[in-house]
């Protein structure tokens, strides 16, 4: 059961490397407050530097309204999802594993659509906590059915997720079917980041305690991820542990999906991403994930947002370009090194 | 061999039944009077009659056509792969499907005639895919062998990958074009594209005689690779034959009536447990006529019901449900 205890983590750490871990993150921190500058400058009205400083009243309300919500809600949204795929690698120990790929959307799909069969046009508060419930209950199902089956080769793992995914997502076709909803079920889960202005984006805030729960319980979702008669011995409620990440996943899952939507590949490339240049410890390299996946999704959004100015493409289709290709990369590189 | 033959027996009948069904059963519950007594009302109603029965005796055909791809290539891919979850429809045919239809209308609108001829569209569009699919398995398959785990995963995302390009494409394109690939590529079962069957018709016996012929190496290569290197199989070099195969099988399936990802499952896992054996012929033949009991029964039902649901999406959820049966019940021990 227990796998090699990660290279990166046996050797001693000397100076050389924590000065190049600092530049790193020093790197990142710079392309990061680049790209929310950047983020924040972009847009049909024009809003420069200028404006600003010389306090003009029309910039400032544009930058509040409009301008604000949309960063802030690209970096809460990214950052919160790759946390979700993190820990879900961590506790499952498969790097191929990310709520899209384990049921956890489409269950939150479906959980959206029952509120909206069950209560109709109800608000965001009432449709996030549908699917949240929905999302976990999808999710535990999975993470109970990998725990009774060992498989060849963990790769085939994603694999049954998505086919579990497309099974969840029939029953959820079947019903909006007979409600005559298939129309409203096609609609969700592309929201965007387009129209996210001030007073459609706060229920976002509530991703940030679930981050805060992810950062402190960090150390032990790794600890569960070594199996369970492995944490028991070191004093590790296994239960309990596996309890919190799945209801951290869930309520990212369920919050970003219902608020933003699909944002493809975003908890599966940014853990990898960080975690073959940070190591598996996931305590220490969480705080560079936050910042590279927020960069990333910042990119793809500016990109989106310029290829065919003054309209934007839904940044889905970015995401599913751009992190498709770095997912490819990733994985012929490691069909080079030959670990498979 | 004596139980083999009693099942196909049954299941052969069990078919007939079925496509017999779904010809003439819509004569019993139809409100009008099929056979008035007004000579000029007679002429009408016969006429309508073989119309509609033509056009089922084409869906038949389709139907059939599809579940023997589905079905064979199915059964190949999960002895190459030796697992018994995993179906082609993984790599994502459907994605190419869409992403080479927007193409072709990108390129060349929709009033070109390689989108308005159905046979020069298939030719393209099943070679595209082809092609794409041979290159990947070059790709993967050539530099490190056996890495078919690797080709599900670059399949996976390359589904991804050209859903998203072709949404793209169809963001940015004139919405009259648009509404013409949605109509070319949203095909299933009850919406088949008729204008293929036919010429898909020679395609299907070759593939499946290239199929059968294979078999009984396909048998050795059930007892694992280094086994059947070891019996004097050329185990790559069938492989990637096997692969190239299904390509084909899959584009036209694709082509034809959409993608059913779980009907594979269901029918050669079916199969399998019926017949209790490893040998590739009987389980081909059974899985066949599984496919095309699923496919037309329920096309069946799904029309005398007025149209609940569409048969993929019970396939999905029944298969669904039997493969996280079949994942509890394999592993137990």
């Amino acid at each position: 059961m227990i796998q090699p205890i990660n290279e990166q983590q046996v050797r001693p750490i000397n100076i050389h490397q924590m000065k190049r871990f600092n530049v790193r993150r020093l790197i990142l921190i710079f392309l990061f407050v680049l790209l929310t500058i950047t983020s924040l400058l972009i847009g049909v009205l024009d809003v420069n530097f200028i404006d600003l400083i010389s306090l003009d009243k029309d910039a400032w309300s544009i930058l509040w309204i409009s301008r604000i919500p949309r960063t802030v809600s690209i970096i809460l949204a990214a950052s919160s999802l790759s946390i979700a795929g993190l820990i879900m690698q961590a506790i499952s120990r498969n790097k191929f594993i990310s709520p899209s790929t384990a049921g956890t959307t489409n269950a939150a799909i479906l959980g959206v659509l029952l509120s909206y069969l069950l209560f109709g046009q109800i608000n965001p508060i009432f449709r996030s906590i549908f699917s949240f419930v929905f999302a976990m209950f999808g999710t535990f199902i999975f993470m109970l059915i990998l725990r009774k089956i060992k498989f060849k080769n963990i790769i085939y793992v994603p694999l049954i997720g998505l086919m579990y995914g497309a099974m969840i997502s029939s029953i959820s076709s079947l019903i909006a079917h007979q409600f005559n909803a298939l129309q409203f079920l096609n609609t969700i889960g592309i929201t965007g980041f387009s129209n996210k202005a001030s007073g459609t984006y706060e229920l976002l805030y509530f991703v940030i305690p679930a981050m805060i729960m992810a950062i402190l319980y960090a150390t032990r979702f790794s600890i569960i991820g070594m199996g369970e008669d492995f944490s028991k011995n070191l004093g590790i409620n296994y239960s309990y542990v596996m309890m919190v990440g799945l209801i951290i996943i869930s309520a990212i899952s369920a919050l970003t999906f219902v608020m933003i939507g699909t944002l493809p590949f975003v908890g599966l490339i940014v853990p990898n991403l960080v975690s073959y240049y940070y190591g598996d410890h996931v305590k220490k390299s969480i705080i560079d994930l936050m910042l590279f996946g927020s960069s990333f999704v910042l990119l793809n959004d500016i990109l989106s947002r310029l290829i065919i100015y003054p309209y934007e493409i839904s940044i889905t289709f970015t995401m599913g370009v751009t992190g498709a290709i770095i997912f490819l990369i990733l994985i012929f590189r490691r069909i080079h090194h030959g670990k498979a | 061999m004596a139980k083999h033959r009693r099942m196909i027996i049954i299941f052969t009948i069990l078919v007939f039944i079925s496509i017999s069904l779904y010809l003439f059963f819509w004569m019993v519950t139809t409100p009008y009077q099929l056979f008035p007594k007004d000579p000029q009302l007679k002429v009408v109603m016969q006429k309508a009659i073989t119309n509609i029965i033509g056009r089922k005796f084409d869906q038949v055909i389709g139907m059939t056509i599809a579940a023997i791809l589905i079905a064979s290539s199915s059964l190949v891919f999960q002895t190459i792969t030796e697992n018994r979850i995993l179906t082609p429809s993984l790599i994502g045919f459907d994605a190419v499907f869409v992403t080479v239809q927007t193409l072709i209308v990108f390129l060349f609108t929709s009033s070109s005639i390689f989108y308005t001829n159905p046979y020069l569209n298939f030719v393209l569009a099943s070679g595209l895919m082809i092609m794409i699919s041979l290159s990947m398995y070059r790709i993967i398959l050539k530099k490190n062998k056996n890495h078919l785990v690797f080709l599900l995963l670059v399949g996976m995302i390359l589904s991804t990958l050209s859903r998203s390009l072709a949404s793209f494409l169809q963001n940015i394109m004139d919405p009259m074009e648009f509404q013409s690939i949605v109509i070319r590529t949203e095909v299933t079962v009850s919406n088949m594209n008729t204008s293929i069957i036919y010429m898909s018709i020679p395609f299907l016996l070759i593939i499946s005689f290239l199929f059968i012929k294979n078999f009984k190496t396909y048998d050795v290569m059930t007892l694992g690779e280094s086994q059947a290197i070891g019996l004097g199989v050329e185990y790559q070099k069938k492989m990637n034959y096997a692969l190239i195969y299904m390509a084909i099988a899959m584009s036209i399936t694709t082509a034809l009536i959409g993608p059913i990802s779980f009907l594979g499952l269901i029918t050669v896992n079916a199969s399998r447990e019926l017949l209790k054996t490893h040998k590739h012929l009987p389980l081909f033949i059974l899985s066949s006529l599984i496919a095309m009991l699923m496919l037309i029964l329920g096309q069946t039902i799904i029309i005398e019901t007025g149209y609940m649901t569409t048969v993929s999406v019970w396939i999905s959820l029944v298969g669904g449900i039997y493969m996280i049966y079949l994942l509890l019940k394999e592993n137990q021990a």
